[in-house]
Formats: structure tokens, C-alpha cells, sequence
């Protein structure tokens, strides 16, 4: 996954610029661990589709916080889509949101957390 | 439950984030922390009702998704506790009309709204709004007197000739001359100085002077508009006219005979009426708007939108003049469906052969917005105030001099034109 593609630049940029890199830093290490729950509790069986909207809901905002466009945009899609969902169209979603998440956690701890939040 | 210290010299307040999302409450309070804000960042809408029950906050922003709570009650539990001093920031990711019918609902409850803002964030946008409310609350920082309204301190009032009339002008969209005037009751004492209708009219409602009341400033409007009415061919008065009156069946006659005692023709009245007190008894109330428009007296559908029976009044009783509610106007530039309802109450307004006024018309944009819709007339404070008579005079006076000398410089270009056309060839030569 290239940077270009993982987030919005300025959206991050911007937010840095706000909090500072430490509390920017903070922020973001919450995101990724509590993104990381919502995303478990999406995997169990069977899903629920009404929790799986509000957690979808959920990313798409926290997600959007941080310019990353791509997890934030696939959790627009799932929570307008859940409660129309069969079981297996959800169990997919939650397979992909995950593949989406940890691309974008690992960018997030190899590139933005390593450089002290330091944007390219 | 987490706490944010300002980060600055001078304070803000104090911030209440309610969001059940941990990135989102963590961003906004830290953000109002470095503005100056002492925050207090809560998950639920139990601890925010708990919390709100025993501190006292300057501003609180809610998120309208709060688990399996909504924002909706906690708004309601704010009203409810009479917080109505407190500055609330509503924060969705619902859709856009989700957002703009709460901000109503909360209005509606008599909240102070200082802004909504969609999410993911935008973190100039909440920076601005958070800054709001300071320069609102500074502004409202001006003791107000203890002001007696009593039912017996009005009467005093209208017998020591207190209340009077002034007028707030009202534009033709077209031609851009003033055509008119609302006349609005202003009470002025000697203790208290200039007091509010929306002090006293309830409390006359209430305690049967409104018959009285309305008379005298009937009167004062028809007696001191009469220069205006004189002055400007076709230019009208409009007097609101309380529900309670349209019970009355003598009013057509009571007003007949202010008109005739001040000898103002009876075109030159319009008599404003809203919908919810026309549709309280619709056959007296027809009963009465009839006689007074074959008395040739003129009659508005006031505040129209806001009740419940905008469109049976429409089709039943007998008004010339549609005024749509200001709070549809508002803004209306920047509000997709406050436009949709300012173009379809323009169309059933034509359809009803009816003139529509748009009331509340506060900026440039406002005003090019319904200017667009098609209405025919426009009052607010783009255009004035409600003015005393001697300021009301002037600036119908100075704003219809400017247009004649517009129209007339105009008229003059479009003539020469064609002259200079003709004598081109030659003047190039």
C-alpha cells in the first residue's frame, strides 16, 4: 500500500498541526486499539447486523479524523448497507474491513508513529 | 470519564464533550483544551446527565450517536433542566438533513445552538465554533432589569399611553422601493426603558387586554403611518392582530372606524393574522377575514409554514398577502430544503393569487435567494429595523429617491443608446 493511496495528507496534516505530534501520536495509538475491538466484536458469529452498522459508523468517522480515506470510505459502504446484508455478505464485509484496517494500522505504526507523526 | 486542561492564559469556559467514540471525544477535547477550554470528556449520555446535574458548563457538544442512546434525549433532558444558557455543538455522522432537523428540534426546545458539524470533523470548522460562544456570551453579559410585566403594570400602560407603534419597512423585490410597513407594538417605560413584546404579549393574552392593546396600537399604526400612506401612492400599514380577536365579530367594524376616525382609505390596511389563530374556529374567523376584505381592507397569512394548518388556511379563508415565516428565510441561501419550501410557498401563493412576503431577510445572499424563488416583497434587517416614525419616513424616503433616480438614469441610458448607435459611423469617422 503506498501513502498516497492509504490517507488524505492534509486531513492528517492538519490534525498534527492542531493537537502538536505528541498528542496527534496519542490519538492515533487510540484510534489503532480501539478500532482493533470494534473490529474483533464485527468478526463474531453470527453477526449482528445492527452492531455491525454502529461500529461501521463508528470507523468510518474515526477513520476520516485521520485522512485514511480508504477504511474510512468501506465502512461508509458497510454501514449504509448492513441491516440489507445476508450473513455471509456481512461475514465478507468484516473479512474485508479487517484487511483494510491492518494495512492501514501498519502503515500507521511503521511509517506515521516511527517518524513521530512526521508527514511526508 | 477524562479531563482536558486549558492550555491557555484566558478561559474559555467550560466544555462538556458527549461521544461515545473514544477518537472523536479525545480529538474534540483536546482540541478545546489548546483553545482554552477546561474540558470534561464523557462516553454515555447517563454520565452526561449526571454530570450536568451537578456542574455547570459554558458549552457542550453532543454526538447524536450515543451507543444505544441518542443525542435527541439528551437534548431534551438540557431543555428540561432549563440549561438554556449553555452553548450546544450537535456532532453527527448521520446525513446532512439528520443533522439540520436536530439542530431545529434543539431550537425548538429553546436551546442556544452555536453550531452542527458533520463528522469525520473538520477541525477549522469545530475551532471556529468552539471560539462562538464566547463572543455570544460576552455580548449577552448585560444585566437585565427586573422587569414587571404584571397584567396591572400593562393596563397602567395603555391608559398612561405607553405603547406605540413602530415600523419595520417592507420592500418590493422588484422595483426595490419600500411599499409598505409592518407595524410592531413597542412598550416604552420610564423604569425599565423599552420592554420586549415577548414579554408582554403573552402576559395581555393571558389576562384579556389584548382587545385594548391591539386597539391602541391599531391606532398609533393608522395615525402615524397615515404621512407615509399619503405620501407614497399604494403604500400599506400591516397590524398583527392577535387570535384572541378573531372571536370578536365586531373587530371588522371597531377597525372600520379606526380607519375612518384617523381618514385612512381602507386599501391602505393590511391586517396580519397567523395561521394557528385563523384555524382555531375557522367559521368565525372566515366570518370575520371576509367583511374586513370587502371592506377592502387587506389580509396576511402570518408566520406561514410554522403551524400545523398552513394549507387548510390557505384554501379556506379569504387572505391577499402570504408572509413566509423568517424561520425558513434565515439562511435560506445556504439550506437546500428551507429553499424547496420558500419556492413552493411562492407557487401556492401565485396559485392563490396571493402577494408573498419573505420575512427575516438578514444578508445580501438571503435576499438574491428569494429574489431567485420569485418573491414579490422583502422585510428585515438587510433592509431596516423597525424604526420610530420620524427614521421610517426618512429612510422610505431616501431609499424611494434613490430608486426614482435609478430608474430615471436608467431610462436615460436606454435612450441614448440607440442615439449613439445611430451617430457611431459618423463619430468614428
Amino acid at each position: 500500500m503506498t501513502a498516497d493511496l492509504a490517507f488524505e495528507k492534509d486531513t492528517l496534516r492538519l490534525l498534527v498541526s492542531e493537537l502538536g505530534a505528541e498528542d496527534a501520536a496519542e490519538v492515533l495509538k487510540a484510534f489503532l486499539e480501539d478500532t482493533e475491538g470494534k473490529i474483533c466484536t464485527l468478526g463474531a458469529l453470527p453477526p449482528n447486523p445492527a452492531l455491525v452498522r454502529q461500529e461501521a459508523h463508528s470507523i468510518k468517522s474515526s477513520a476520516g479524523t485521520f485522512g485514511f480515506r480508504e477504511l474510512s470510505e468501506l465502512a461508509f459502504s458497510i454501514e449504509q448497507n448492513a441491516l440489507r446484508m445476508t450473513p455471509e455478505q456481512l461475514g465478507s464485509a468484516s473479512v474485508t474491513l479487517r484487511m483494510v484496517f491492518d494495512e492501514t494500522a501498519e502503515f500507521a505504526r511503521s511509517v506515521l508513529l516511527a517518524r513521530n507523526m512526521e508527514i511526508a | 470519564m477524562r479531563g482536558f486542561s486549558r492550555q491557555t492564559d484566558e478561559s474559555l469556559g467550560r466544555l462538556l464533550v458527549v461521544d461515545d467514540d473514544l477518537v472523536q471525544r479525545t480529538v474534540i477535547g483536546k482540541i478545546a483544551a489548546r483553545n482554552g477550554y477546561d474540558c470534561l470528556v464523557v462516553q454515555s449520555l447517563e454520565l452526561a446527565e449526571s454530570m450536568l446535574s451537578r456542574e455547570v458548563f459554558d458549552v457542550m457538544t453532543v454526538d447524536l450517536s450515543l451507543g444505544g442512546r441518542d443525542g435527541i434525549e439528551l437534548l431534551r433532558f438540557v431543555a428540561e433542566r432549563g440549561l438554556h444558557d449553555m452553548s450546544i455543538v450537535i456532532i453527527s455522522g448521520c446525513d446532512g438533513r439528520v443533522l439540520k432537523s436536530t439542530r431545529r428540534v434543539a431550537e425548538g426546545l429553546g436551546l442556544s445552538v452555536v453550531g452542527a458539524l458533520g463528522k469525520p470533523l473538520n477541525l477549522d470548522e469545530l475551532k471556529d465554533i468552539l471560539v462562538l460562544p464566547r463572543r455570544q456570551r460576552v455580548a449577552a453579559d448585560v444585566p437585565s432589569a427586573a422587569i414587571d410585566v404584571s397584567p396591572e403594570r400593562i393596563a397602567a400602560g395603555i391608559r398612561q399611553g405607553e405603547f406605540a407603534a413602530e415600523f419595520q419597512p417592507k420592500v418590493e423585490l422588484g422595483s426595490g422601493r419600500a411599499v409598505g410597513a409592518e407595524a410592531l407594538a413597542r412598550w416604552r417605560t420610564r423604569e425599565f426603558g423599552i420592554i420586549s413584546p415577548t414579554a408582554f404579549i403573552p402576559v395581555a393574552e393571558q389576562s384579556g387586554l389584548m382587545p385594548e392593546l391591539t386597539e391602541v396600537v391599531l391606532a398609533s399604526a393608522i395615525s402615524q403611518g397615515r404621512t407615509l400612506i399619503d405620501r407614497y401612492p399604494g403604500f400599506t400599514i400591516a397590524v398583527n392582530v392577535s387570535g384572541l380577536l378573531l372571536t370578536d365579530l365586531t373587530v371588522p367594524e371597531r377597525i372600520e372606524e379606526v380607519l375612518r376616525r384617523e381618514q385612512v382609505p381602507a386599501h391602505a390596511l393590511i391586517v396580519e393574522i397567523t395561521e394557528t389563530a385563523a384555524m382555531a374556529d375557522v367559521d368565525l374567523a372566515t366570518d370575520i377575514l371576509v367583511r374586513l376584505r370587502l371592506k377592502n381592507i387587506g389580509a396576511a397569512l402570518d408566520d406561514f409554514g410554522t403551524g400545523y394548518s398552513s394549507l387548510a388556511a390557505l384554501a379556506k379563508l379569504p387572505f391577499s398577502e402570504l408572509k413566509i415565516d423568517r424561520s425558513f428565510v434565515h439562511g435560506c441561501e445556504a439550506d437546500e430544503d428551507m429553499m424547496k419550501i420558500i419556492e413552493a410557498s411562492v407557487g401556492l401563493g401565485r396559485a392563490f393569487n396571493m402577494k408573498v412576503v419573505a420575512e427575516g431577510v438578514e444578508t445580501a445572499d438571503t435576499l438574491a435567494a428569494i429574489r431567485r424563488a420569485g418573491c414579490d416583497t422583502g422585510q428585515g434587517y438587510f433592509f431596516s429595523p423597525s424604526l420610530r416614525l420620524a427614521r421610517a419616513e426618512s429612510w422610505v424616503s431616501q431609499r424611494n429617491e434613490c430608486v426614482s433616480a435609478r430608474t430615471t438614469w436608467m431610462d436615460q441610458r436606454s435612450q441614448m443608446r440607440p442615439a449613439l448607435a445611430a451617430n457611431l459611423p459618423t463619430l468614428l469617422a
